[in-house]
C-alpha cells in the first residue's frame, strides 16, 4: 500500500514536472527593432540607449497601458484616463481615479509624447517617458497602488513573464521589475503619433483648406494683414503646436505670485515668476480633447477663444502674448474651422 | 661596469626623450584654450533681470521684461593676418532665465570650445540667423540645437532673430498690464557686427570675450530723441517695418565689448 502510495506521487509528480516546463516554456529572446522615421518637419524623436524600440518592448507596453492590473483593485488601467478615441484623454476636466477620487489636473494628450523634451506632466516635474511611467501608479488620486504589489502580480501573471522575457531578456518571471514595466510603457508611449490630420496632408500639398479653413489658418499664424491676429501661433507652433514651454495663459488674476491656487511650473523649480505656468498644451486633435485648460475649467472651444479674445486676467507672469484680440463671430468660427483640421483620425482606431 | 653604463645610459635616454615627448604632448595641447562669449544685461546703468526689477522709461512710463533674447550668427575671431576662425554658426543669447540681481551680475555664457592660442585683432557675429540657416527648418537640427520650434515662424520660413517681452506700466498705478512683444527677424533685419579689439586666447584656459547689452538702447536712441512710443506702439512682428528697422539697427549699437 505503501509502495502504490509513492509510486503514484512520484508518477503524478513526474507529469506535473513536464506539464510545468511544458507551460513556462522559456522564450527566446529574438527583439526585432523597429527603425524609427520621425513625421516630416518633426525633431528627431530622443529615444534612450538603453531603451530601443523592439516590437516585443512596444507590444509589451501596448499589454500594460490596457491593463488595469496596474491599479491598486485592478480597475483603471492607463487607457482609463487616456483613451485613444479621446486622444488619449478623458474627457474630464479632471480625471476620475481610484475610488472616484478626482485627480488634481486634467488628463493630457499622449499624442506625440515623445517629443516633449522639456518635460513631463503638467509641470513637467520629470525628464524621461520612463520616469513618467513610474508615477501614475502609486499616486494616491490615481491607481492608488504599490509598484511592490504590481511587480508581484506581473511576476505570478500566466502571460506576462514570457512577454517580458522576450522583450527584455529576463531569464525568469523574478526578474520583472518597475523599471522594465515602465520601459515598455515608454516605448509603446512612443509609438503614438499624430501626423496625418488635414492640416498635414494641406502642408504636404495633398489637399486644401476650405475657405474658411484658410481664413482661419492665417488669423491662428497671423499670415494676412487683411485678418486679425489670434497670437496663437507664439505658443503653440507647428508641427507639434506647442512650443513646450511653461507659461501662464491668463486663466487667473492674482495680485501677488504667491496666490495661484495651483503653483504648476513654480512648484517644481521653486521660482515664485513660474508660480501659475503650465506646459503649453499641444493643439492637435483639440477638438477631442475637451475640457481645455490643466484643471478644465472651459467646456468649448468657443469658451477658450473668448478668454484669450477678452486679453486673459492679470498676473505679473502672464505671457504677454496673451493680449486682447480683435476678432469677432466670423473670426471665431473661421478659427474653429481651422482648429477641426488638426484631428487625426487614424489612431481612433487603436483600442486594444 | 659596461653593463652598468649602458643601463645608465638607457634609463638617461629614456627620461630624456621621456621629457621632451611629453613636452611635444604639452605643446600640442597647450596650443589651444576655451573661449567664451559673455554677455551681462543692462538697463542704462541697472543690471537687467526678468519680471525682478522696473526699469523707468520715456515719458514716465515703467518697464518690467519677461524675455529679451537675441541669435548672433558666424561668430568669428580675426587674426592679425586677415584670417578669420570661424567658432560657431549660430547660438542665442538669453536673458530668459535672468531673475535676480547676482544672476544678472554674472551674465549669460556661451560656451564656444577649444580655439588655437594667439593673439587675435577682434571678432564679429551677425546678428540674427543668417540668410543660408534662416532657410532651415528646426527638423534639421537635434533638440539641443539654438535653432527651435519655439522660436521660428514655419508659415513664414524663418526664425525669430530678436525676441523682447514684457510689460510697461502706463499710468503708474503699479499694474504692469499693458502687453509688450517684439518679435524681429526676415533677412532684411540681419545686420552685421565687428569689434576691433586685441583678444588674447590663452592655452590651458578659459578666456572670456565679454560684452554689455543695454536693452535701453533698443527701445531708445538717446542721439536722436527716437523712442518706441509703448503708448501707441506694444507690439511688432516683424509687420512694420520701421519698427523692426528700429529694432535691428538699436540693437547694434546696444552690444558693446568690455
Amino acid at each position: 500500500m505503501r509502495f502504490l502510495f509513492f509510486s503514484l506521487l512520484f508518477f503524478f509528480s513526474f507529469f506535473s514536472c513536464v506539464s510545468e516546463k511544458n507551460k513556462h516554456s522559456w522564450p527566446d529572446y529574438n527583439p526585432r527593432f523597429l527603425e524609427w522615421k520621425d513625421p516630416k518637419d518633426f525633431v528627431k524623436m530622443a529615444i534612450p540607449l538603453d531603451n530601443p524600440l523592439t516590437e516585443e518592448g512596444v507590444a509589451l507596453g501596448k499589454r500594460l497601458f490596457f491593463d488595469p492590473i496596474l491599479s491598486k483593485d485592478e480597475s483603471i488601467s492607463c487607457a482609463s484616463c487616456h483613451d485613444p478615441t479621446l486622444a488619449f484623454t478623458d474627457g474630464q476636466a479632471k480625471s476620475i481615479g481610484f475610488d472616484n477620487q478626482l485627480s488634481k489636473r486634467s488628463a493630457m494628450s499622449l499624442l506625440n509624447i515623445a517629443y516633449h523634451y522639456s518635460g513631463f506632466f503638467w509641470d513637467g516635474r520629470v525628464q524621461t517617458l520612463e520616469q513618467q511611467a513610474l508615477e501614475p501608479v502609486e499616486n494616491p488620486l490615481e491607481m492608488a497602488s504599490d509598484w511592490n504589489i504590481v511587480e508581484n502580480r506581473l511576476r505570478k501573471h500566466e502571460e506576462y513573464p514570457a512577454l517580458f522575457a522576450k522583450a527584455f531578456n529576463i531569464q525568469e518571471a523574478a526578474e520583472i521589475t518597475r523599471q522594465l514595466a515602465a520601459k515598455a510603457l515608454a516605448q509603446y508611449e512612443r509609438t503614438l503619433i499624430s501626423a496625418d490630420a488635414k492640416f498635414d496632408r494641406v502642408m504636404r500639398k495633398e489637399e486644401s483648406f476650405t475657405a474658411a479653413e484658410q481664413r482661419g489658418w492665417a488669423i491662428f499664424f497671423d499670415a494676412s494683414e487683411d485678418l486679425p491676429d489670434a497670437e496663437c501661433a507664439h505658443c503653440h507652433i507647428d508641427p507639434l503646436f506647442t512650443t513646450l514651454e511653461y507659461l501662464n495663459n491668463g486663466l487667473d488674476r492674482v495680485e501677488t505670485l504667491e496666490a495661484f491656487e495651483d503653483l504648476g511650473r513654480g512648484a517644481v523649480l521653486g521660482n515664485k515668476y513660474y508660480n501659475g505656468t503650465f506646459k503649453v498644451p499641444s493643439l492637435r486633435n483639440i477638438i477631442l480633447t475637451a475640457p481645455y485648460m490643466h484643471d478644465g475649467r472651459f467646456d468649448t472651444l468657443e469658451e477658450v477663444i473668448e478668454h484669450y479674445n477678452a486679453g486673459g486676467h492679470y498676473a505679473l507672469n502672464v505671457n504677454p502674448n496673451v493680449r486682447k484680440l480683435k476678432l469677432n463671430e466670423q473670426h471665431k468660427k473661421d478659427l474653429i474651422a481651422f482648429l477641426h483640421t488638426l484631428t487625426d483620425y487614424s489612431f481612433l482606431k487603436d483600442k486594444n | 661596469m659596461a653593463y652598468k653604463n649602458i643601463v645608465f645610459f638607457f634609463l638617461l635616454s629614456t627620461i630624456t626623450f621621456g621629457y621632451i615627448g611629453c613636452n611635444d604632448d604639452d605643446d600640442n595641447n597647450s596650443g589651444e584654450g576655451s573661449v567664451e562669449l559673455l554677455f551681462k544685461g543692462k538697463y542704462g546703468d541697472q543690471l537687467l533681470t526678468m519680471f525682478e526689477d522696473t526699469y523707468a522709461y520715456e515719458d514716465g512710463i515703467d518697464l518690467k521684461f519677461q524675455l529679451f533674447q537675441f541669435y548672433i550668427s558666424d561668430i568669428t575671431l580675426l587674426k592679425e593676418d586677415g584670417e578669420e576662425v570661424l567658432l560657431k554658426d549660430v547660438d542665442i543669447v538669453s536673458f530668459k532665465d535672468i531673475f535676480n540681481q547676482p544672476d544678472a551680475a554674472n551674465g549669460v555664457s556661451l560656451s564656444l570650445g577649444e580655439w588655437p592660442a594667439g593673439n587675435y585683432k577682434g571678432i564679429k557675429f551677425g546678428l540674427g540667423v543668417n540668410e543660408t540657416m534662416n532657410a532651415t527648418p528646426p527638423s534639421d537640427y537635434d533638440l539641443d540645437h539654438p535653432l527651435t520650434a519655439s522660436n521660428y515662424w514655419s508659415w513664414a520660413s524663418g526664425y525669430v532673430f530678436t525676441k523682447i517681452e514684457g510689460n510697461a506700466d502706463l499710468n503708474n498705478d503699479g499694474e504692469f498690464e499693458e502687453k509688450l512683444t517684439f518679435h524681429i527677424g526676415r533677412n532684411d533685419y540681419y545686420r552685421n557686427m565687428s569689434f576691433e579689439q586685441n583678444l588674447e586666447i590663452t592655452s590651458d584656459e578659459t578666456n572670456i570675450i565679454a560684452f554689455d547689452v543695454d536693452i535701453q538702447k533698443v527701445l531708445t536712441n538717446p542721439s536722436s530723441g527716437a523712442y518706441i512710443d509703448f503708448r501707441t506702439v506694444t507690439q511688432d512682428h516683424t509687420t512694420d517695418p520701421e519698427v523692426a528697422g528700429f529694432v535691428a539697427d538699436r540693437l547694434m549699437e546696444a552690444i558693446q565689448i568690455r
